[in-house]
Order: structure tokens, then C-alpha cells, then sequence
């Protein structure tokens, strides 16, 4: 046999036997995983509230697709406010898609905490379907939710979005101006401006940093977004502009940069 | 001519023969205790020259009191203020034919009404003004102080001017009235004396055994007696004793808001009002009158209820409501006239309103600001016969608006405006007791009643069901429906198309909790088998989180709609919930309850079969096999009971041949897609006996596949 052949064989061999064992252990972790989640659920149809806890907490350990199933089923079997607040941070953490419906039923809890809860899941998840969701949320009666749903709306760039978003901010839905300015388009940049002397300031400003910093803005809708914030010249939109180039001067482009300095200058101590 | 009457006609003849006979040449003194009442024919007499003076003029001028204390008249026929001067009146001012009578502290003046010039007046010392009434240039006056037995009273005729006669009396007296040449004076509630108008000299008296008579006056040309309690025709019927034995009206016993009296008392301690007094503002109005027939009628068929700033016309039988009207600003007095009512309010208005439409006929702006007017009787010259009013009456409308008005001193007459807007027949009745019902700022006790109205609609399901499409949005700036009087009405109109609307309410955290125990009863009544998933989920959703006490209640209300539902179906979920220590406990009982009824019902047979084509549960996942039969979702003590009945004597000889002696057995099994698991067993002496039978048995599969934990009790039977 050629040496080189002998090698080979030699080689494979031993390849073989690092290899069964390896197939072996992930058999193994498999199974162990299925009985872990078998446990977790045993616990989970427990009545006893520290045991449910128990499984819920197991399963997220566990951190597998197959715990998320479980979880959702158990939530929807009924739970006591605490233990279903702990299956939505368990869910979240575990960021499986098939949890979507069920952040989607929970925005619609009528406990205004849950309902905050499943909007930072879908943040998280960031789900298909979840645009008509968060609309409907925008409505609701519990103002941190409707702020929830405003930051969420941004956090997903849900430019269909963008007209709710105006009318939530009408409506006093402060936090909306930083979703408007993560969402919209060039075009509406006018529109928003239309709003400084409107509601105050520090309300609008996330909105303004969003499209300072946006690529996808155009450079001169940018330049007209300092030109018109220096025209305020007020010692706030100063110290904003201080704070942007403080913060993130490297994100300009290199004539707004430019602008946001000289507005800076030129606006009155 | 009755038994009765020839009776008391006989004994007046012999009491008056007796008279003569014993040689009494003097007639008693008026109001003598010692005086023949019911005396025959002294009393038709009396009643003759009554009705003979019944036809009066008088004259067409109101007199009243403005807001600075000045007494002032208004000429009805001119349209026009009359006079005005200063004056401390007490009370609000009597009319008695040419005077206008008024007291100032002590004295009692009379003014006269077409010039304001004082006419007479005189010290009342301790006494008070009861009434007056006149004619032309006579006055007759009668005064009180104290009460009962304690009560001073005086009458006082004045003519011209001038004092004619006086009489004292040691009773209390009411409000008298001139007719002619006769005065009559109610006195000491049961009697009424007819004296010559010339002398004072009585000349007659009935006497009442049966009835309060505290007034005598004139209307449309006739003269009744009569109190509060109702009135009659001064009539001979009344020689037997009762008002009730002559033409009488009795006004309806229901309680009008205000319980304004329908005539005043006149033997109380105050039997006149203030002139800023409620009287001027709540009171009830209304003109006598005698048909062909001789029963007494009230013009254009209506008592008039005034309340501060409305009118409502009523039957004056069953106080069925003709029409209403809503005022700017406070009334401050109102008299039915033969056509209409004329009223006059705090800024110095007059408006004359047609008796069958409530439509003004005509106003005036030119009288001054006032506290009270009082108005003359029978004036057919300040009718509205000008001006025929052919308005159709919308009493909905009328209805609506009173209801609506924002013045919280007028609840009374708004509740009493809802009450009568929920027995309209309208459809569009049901939007104005919705509007009513969701209003925020109206008074709660308004709301309340409206939304209790709108509960019972049986008409209107448009509104309804419109209503409920709205929802809750803050950013729409909408609020939700009343859902829970909505739910109700739809099952009153038994509108099945509420259900789906009633459906998206369940699940939406914008429509607030307080309906939803209604909500829920209502899918029930409804019988839409659409619902059952959403009652579902929300029973075992919230069966452990009761987010407050409305919504706590609610769920106690779902196990009886799912049955009304689902029939025998509901059982899996409802023992879910009942087996649920986390669950709350009045969801667990209401559970229990529910599975108890279902029992009931299959050992009567009379459990009703849901629909085959009904909604599960788990309707999603099965679509695809809706005509198999469906196992079932969870492993429950009732399919275990069945599951162990082959085994059912083994088991009981294990705890019965237990020692030491046991009653029961406590087995907790874990099964998963028909295996047996796990089967723990207290006492754990009956384990190696317990746990073999039970794995022998097969247990079925279960359609949402997974894990049941249950435990089931084996009693020692």
C-alpha cells in the first residue's frame, strides 16, 4: 500500500473515531435537551405557583426554539400577573419568531404593564405583523403605552407609519418625534420642522439628531434642518448642537458638521 | 234626590221651623260655633247667588314683585308694564278685583291695580295674609296667626276704599272668594259660610264631614271648593257631606317633581309664599271649568307642571306628558289660561304658550327683572286666538332637550324628562337616552337613569348597533360606548348583529371593564357561536389575573354563557379553571357551578347539544379535520372517571381493605399523549395497590398534545 494511502486510511480512521463519539455527545445533548424540556413542562402543568415558576425560568435556560412553545401555551392557559411577565422576559430572551402572535394578542392585555412588556418584546423580535400592531397602540389609553408603541414604531423604520406618527405627536405622543425621525422620508422633513415653536424643543430633538444622522437623508434636507434650528438661536438649541457635535460629530456629513459648528458660533450665549 | 239628601233636607226644615218657633229674631254672629250648617234653603240659596255672581271682569293686569322689592303691574291687554312702585311686600302680591293686595310687616295695603295708587290699608298686628279675592271695587280679605286651636283669624271687607265689615273668629280660615253679592269663607277645614257681601251677616254654612274645603274661587264662570286633596262644584250635592258627592276632581297621587301642591295649604303656618320664594319657580297651574256633562275638566285638558325653567303639560288624569318646554332662564310665574298658559320669567319676559302644542303664540321683552307675577284668572283676552298654532309636537325632541339641559337644580324634572323619553316609541328615543347615557358631564343620577332606560330599549337596534362599532382612541379622540347598557338593549332587541361588535369590545383594553359583565351575558343570551373562542380566551386568560373587581365579575358570568353556548363542550374548560388553584376563586366557584348545572342537565337529558358546526376553542388548528371527532384538549377528571370505571370495584378494594382505615385516595397522574406517566398516590400505603390499576388502563389522546397533571380523588363509597 502506498504510503500516502496508508496515510489517508490512517487518517479517516482516526477522523472515525474522534467522530463517533462526537455523533454520540450530540445525540446525547439532544436528548437531554428534550428531557429537559419534558421536565420543565411537568413543572409547568404544576399547580404550585414557585413550581411554575421553576419551569418557566428551565426552559429559558434552556434556550432552545423548543422551550418557546410551552411557554406560549401556558400563557394562554392563564397566569397570574407575575409569572406572565416573567414568560414574556422569558420569551424575549429565548427571540424566537414563533412568540410573535402571542406579543401580538398580549399589546392587547388589559394590564397596561403586559402590554408594555410585549411591545419590548416585538423591539426585540422585531416580527413581521407587528406594524398594524403597534398602530393600534398608538391609540391606547395608557400613555406609557402609547409612547412604547411611538419608540417602537421607529425602532422598526415603519414609514407606513409616518402619518399616525404626526397625529400622535398632534396629540401630545412626545416621544413620537424620535419615531418620525427614524421613519421618514426627505420630503417630510419640512413637516416636522413645522413643528418647532409647536411643542417644545427637547421633545423634538431626538427627532432632529435621527435625521442629522440618517444616511438616507439627503445632505441639504440636513443643512435646512440646522439653518432653521439656528434661526430658533436659543440658548437650549446651542446646547443641543453642543451635545450633537459632542456626541456624534463623526456620523455628519462633513458640511453639516461644518454648519452645526458655525451655528454654534453664531448663536448668542 | 237620594235617601241621604231628603234626610238632611228634612232635618234642615224642622232646625229652621225650630228657630222660628222658639222666637230667635237675631241671626247668629258669623262663624258662631252655635250656627245650623247644611241648613236647607239657605245653603241652595247660597249657592244660587253664587253661581249667579260667577260671571266676573276682571281686569286683564298681573302684579309682582321685581328683584330690587318693587312691586309692579303688567298690563296684559297692552302688553305693557303698568306701574312700578317701591314697596317691602312679604308675600308675593294678591289679585282682588280692582286692588292688588300686598303686606308690609304689619300692615296690610292695598294698591290699586291699574294705577298703583294706594287704595286702603290697615294694621294686621300679629296677623298674616291668608287670601283675597274681589271684584270691581270689593275686596275680601281674610288674615291668620297661630295654628289650629291656637289660630286668630279675621275677614275683612273693604269697598272703595274703605273698611265695610270685619269679623273675628277664633279658627284658623282659608282663602275666600267674592261672587256677586255673596263672600264665601272656608274656615277651620271643614266649613264654608256664605255671607252677604253688604253686611257680613252669614247667612248660610256647610259643613263638610268628609274633605278639606281651604278654598273658594271662581273660574270660567262657575265656583268650586276644595284643598289641596282636589276640588269641587259648589253644588247642592255637597249638602250630604263629602266633595266627592258633587262634580270633583282628585288630582293623581303620583309624585310630580318638586311635589309642588296642587292647591296651597291654606291652614298652614305660612300659607302664602315669599315672593322670592321655590313656590314662584315649582308649581303646578291649571284652569277649572265645567263641561255639559257637569264634570269638571281643566282647560285645554292640561295641568301644567312649571320647574324652575320648564312647562310640562300633562294629562291631568294620568299625567301622560303633551308636550314640554324649555326655558333660557328661571319662570318666575305661570297661569293657565282657556287655550294656552302664559308665563313670565326672571327677566321680564311673557310668553304665551299654546295649550296643544306648547308653540309660543306670543312674547314680550319689556317687563323688568322680577322674583314673581302673579297672574289673573279666566283672561280670554291674552290668549293666543290671534294666532292658531298648527305645530306638530315633537315630543322626543321636547323630551331631549330637557333632559339634556345642563342645570343641576332641574334633576328632578330631567329624571322625570328620561322617564317619559323611555316610553316613546321612537327608534331615535334610543339615541337621545344613549346621548344621555354617555355623557360625562350630566349629573350621575341622570346618566344613570338614562343608561337604565337604554337597557330596557326594545326599538332603535340602528343606534345601537352603531354605537358599538365605536371604540375607544385617544388618538381618534373617541371614548368607548356605554358597552355594558348597550350589550343588554341588543338582547332586549334581541339584535343578533351585536355579537360580533360585542365580540371586539371583550378583547379591546380601550373599552373599559364596567361593562363586561353585562358584555359577557349578553354573548350568552345572544346565541352566536362566533363567540365562544373570545369568551374562551378571556376565561382562561384572565381566570388568574383579575385585572379589577369589574372584570372579576365578568368572569364569573362566562361559565353560564359558554354552557348556553357550548352545552357539554364547556366542560373541559370550565374544570380547567375549576382545577386551577392559581385561579381566582370566584372564577374557580363560578366554574364549579357551572359544571354542577351541566350535571344536572345530562342527568335530565336536557343538556343542550352545541351547534356541530360551533366554533372551538382551538378553532385555528382545527380547521383542517372540523368533521372528525375531536378528541378531547385536555385530559380532566371526568375522562379519567370514565377512563377507570372497568377498574372501578378493584380500586375501591384497595381503600376499603386499607389499614389503618382510610375514605379516600389522593391520585396526582401525569399523562401525555395516552401514556401514564406519573401516578402518585396518598396515602402512600395505597400506591403498590392504586398505581397498577390505573396504568392498565388506556387513556386517550388529547388533541392539544401535551402534558396533564391532574389529580383525582377515589372515595371510600
Amino acid at each position: 500500500m502506498a504510503p500516502k494511502r496508508c496515510a489517508a486510511l490512517a487518517f479517516a480512521g482516526a477522523l472515525a473515531l474522534v467522530a463517533q463519539p462526537a455523533a454520540a455527545r450530540g445525540n446525547s445533548k439532544a436528548e437531554r435537551v428534550d428531557k429537559d424540556v419534558l421536565a420543565a413542562q411537568t413543572l409547568l402543568q404544576s399547580q404550585d405557583h414557585d413550581e411554575i415558576e421553576t419551569g418557566i425560568q428551565s426552559l429559558g435556560l434552556l434556550g432552545t426554539p423548543a422551550a418557546v412553545d410551552p411557554i406560549i401555551k401556558r400563557v394562554r392557559a392563564g397566569l397570574p400577573p407575575d409569572l406572565l411577565e416573567t414568560s414574556i422576559v422569558t420569551l424575549m430572551a429565548l427571540g424566537q419568531p414563533q412568540a410573535a402572535p402571542l406579543y401580538f394578542d398580549l399589546v392587547e392585555y388589559r394590564r397596561p404593564e403586559i402590554r408594555l412588556r410585549a411591545i419590548e418584546a416585538i423591539v426585540a423580535l422585531k416580527p413581521k405583523g407587528a406594524e398594524p400592531v403597534l398602530q393600534r397602540a398608538l391609540s391606547d389609553g395608557d400613555q406609557k403605552v402609547r409612547s412604547a408603541a411611538a419608540l417602537a414604531l421607529g425602532e422598526l423604520h415603519a414609514t407606513s407609519s409616518i402619518e399616525l406618527l404626526f397625529q400622535a405627536l398632534d396629540r401630545g405622543t412626545f416621544e413620537a418625534s424620535q419615531a418620525i425621525g427614524q421613519a421618514l422620508q426627505s420630503e417630510q422633513v419640512p413637516r416636522l420642522l413645522g413643528y418647532l415653536g409647536q411643542i417644545p424643543f427637547h421633545s423634538l430633538a431626538p427627532a432632529f439628531t435621527e435625521v442629522l444622522q440618517r444616511k438616507d437623508v439627503a445632505e441639504r434636507d440636513k443643512l435646512t434642518v440646522v439653518s432653521r434650528l439656528q434661526d430658533v438661536g436659543t440658548r437650549e438649541v446651542k446646547d443641543y448642537f453642543a451635545d450633537l457635535n459632542r456626541a456624534s460629530a463623526d456620523k455628519l456629513p462633513p458640511p453639516v458638521h461644518r454648519a452645526v459648528l458655525r451655528a454654534m458660533q453664531e448663536i448668542a450665549d | 234626590m237620594t235617601g241621604h239628601a231628603k234626610c238632611a233636607a228634612w232635618a234642615s226644615a224642622l232646625l229652621s221651623l225650630t228657630f222660628q218657633l222658639v222666637g230667635c229674631a237675631s241671626a247668629p254672629d258669623a262663624f258662631a260655633v252655635r250656627y245650623p250648617d247644611n241648613l236647607e234653603p239657605e245653603v241652595s240659596e247660597m249657592i244660587a247667588r253664587a253661581q249667579k255672581g260667577a260671571g266676573r271682569d276682571i281686569p286683564a293686569i298681573a302684579a309682582g314683585v321685581t328683584t330690587s322689592g318693587n312691586v309692579f303691574a303688567y298690563d296684559l291687554g297692552a302688553k305693557r308694564v303698568a306701574w312700578q312702585v317701591p314697596g317691602k311686600t312679604r308675600f308675593a302680591p294678591l289679585l282682588a278685583g280692582q286692588s292688588v293686595v300686598i303686606q308690609e310687616g304689619t300692615r296690610i295695603v292695598g294698591l290699586d291695580i291699574k294705577t298703583g295708587a294706594a287704595r286702603f290699608q290697615f294694621d294686621a298686628g300679629e296677623m298674616h295674609l291668608v287670601g283675597a279675592d274681589g271684584a270691581g271695587d270689593r275686596s275680601v280679605l281674610t288674615l291668620t296667626s297661630g295654628q289650629g286651636t291656637y289660630a286668630k283669624s279675621r275677614v275683612v271687607f273693604m269697598q272703595a276704599g274703605v273698611r265695610r265689615w270685619t269679623h273675628d273668629l277664633n279658627t284658623p280660615v282659608g282663602v275666600p272668594a267674592l261672587t256677586g253679592d255673596t263672600v264665601l269663607v272656608p274656615w277651620s277645614n271643614q266649613y264654608l259660610s256664605g255671607l252677604d257681601a253688604a253686611n257680613g251677616d252669614e247667612y248660610a254654612r256647610l259643613r263638610l264631614r268628609k274633605g278639606v274645603v281651604s278654598h273658594a274661587f271662581v273660574s270660567n264662570g262657575h265656583v268650586f271648593v276644595g284643598s289641596q286633596n282636589g276640588i269641587a262644584l259648589l253644588s247642592k250635592e255637597l249638602l250630604v257631606g263629602a266633595l266627592t258627592n258633587a262634580p270633583h276632581y282628585d288630582p293623581p297621587q303620583e309624585e310630580l317633581p318638586g311635589r309642588p301642591a296642587f292647591l296651597r295649604d291654606a291652614y298652614s303656618t305660612a300659607p302664602l309664599p315669599t315672593p322670592d320664594s321655590a313656590h314662584s319657580r315649582v308649581r303646578l297651574s291649571w284652569q277649572s271649568d265645567l263641561t255639559a256633562a257637569r264634570q269638571i275638566s281643566m282647560a285645554g285638558d292640561s295641568v301644567y307642571l312649571i320647574f324652575y325653567r320648564f312647562v310640562f303639560a300633562l294629562d291631568p288624569r294620568s299625567l301622560e306628558l303633551r308636550w314640554a318646554h324649555t326655558h333660557d332662564v328661571d319662570l318666575v310665574g305661570a297661569r293657565a289660561e282657556t287655550d294656552g298658559i302664559v308665563i313670565a320669567d326672571s327677566q321680564g319676559a311673557l310668553t304665551y304658550l299654546a295649550a296643544t302644542s306648547g308653540a309660543p303664540l306670543w312674547r314680550e321683552q319689556n317687563g323688568p327683572p322680577s322674583v314673581s307675577l302673579e297672574f289673573p284668572s279666566d283672561q280670554r283676552a291674552i290668549g293666543g286666538a290671534n294666532t292658531s298654532s298648527v305645530v306638530n309636537v315633537d315630543l322626543r325632541k321636547q323630551l331631549a332637550a330637557a333632559a339634556l339641559d345642563p342645570d343641576a337644580r332641574l334633576v328632578p324634572m330631567r329624571l322625570l324628562a328620561v322617564k317619559l323619553l323611555a316610553k316613546l316609541p321612537d327608534p331615535a328615543a334610543t339615541a337621545d337616552l344613549l346621548t344621555l347615557c354617555e355623557d360625562e358631564r350630566t349629573t350621575v343620577g341622570i346618566r344613570k337613569a338614562a343608561c337604565n332606560a337604554l337597557r330596557e330599549r326594545s326599538v332603535g337596534n340602528e343606534h345601537v348597533l352603531r354605537a358599538l362599532q365605536r371604540h375607544g382612541s385617544y388618538l381618534a379622540a373617541t371614548s368607548a360606548p356605554p358597552v355594558g347598557a348597550l350589550a343588554k338593549a341588543a338582547t332586549t332587541q334581541k339584535e343578533a348583529r351585536a355579537a360580533p361588535l360585542l365580540i371586539a369590545h371583550l378583547r379591546d383594553p380601550n373599552t373599559p371593564t364596567q361593562g363586561l359583565s353585562e358584555l359577557v351575558q349578553a354573548l350568552g343570551e345572544l346565541g352566536d357561536q362566533a363567540a365562544v373562542p373570545a369568551l374562551t380566551q378571556f376565561f382562561l386568560l384572565y381566570h388568574a389575573d383579575p385585572v379589577d373587581e369589574h372584570l372579576a365579575r365578568a368572569l364569573t358570568h362566562v361559565p353560564d354563557a359558554l354552557v348556553r353556548l357550548q352545552g357539554a363542550a364547556a366542560h373541559d374548560v370550565l374544570q380547567r379553571v375549576a382545577d386551577d388553584p392559581l385561579g381566582a376563586e370566584t372564577a374557580r366557584n363560578a366554574a364549579q357551578k357551572a359544571l354542577g348545572k351541566l350535571e344536572e342537565l345530562a342527568k335530565t337529558g336536557t343538556l343542550p347539544e352545541p351547534d356541530p358546526s360551533a366554533a372551538d376553542p382551538a378553532a385555528d388548528e382545527a380547521a383542517a379535520a372540523p368533521k372528525e371527532k375531536r378528541p378531547p384538549d385536555h385530559i380532566t377528571v371526568d375522562i379519567i372517571k370514565q377512563v377507570l370505571l372497568p377498574v372501578h370495584d378493584p380500586l375501591q378494594a384497595c381503600i376499603r381493605e386499607a389499614k389503618p382505615d382510610v375514605f379516600q385516595a389522593r391520585a396526582v397522574l401525569v399523562i401525555e399523549d395516552g401514556q401514564v406517566l406519573m401516578v402518585s398516590v396518598l396515602p402512600e400505603q395505597l400506591q403498590s395497590c392504586i398505581e397498577p390499576l390505573i396504568r392498565s388502563q388506556q387513556f386517550p389522546l388529547t388533541h392539544l398534545s401535551q402534558r396533564d397533571r391532574i389529580t383525582y380523588v377515589i372515595k371510600r363509597f
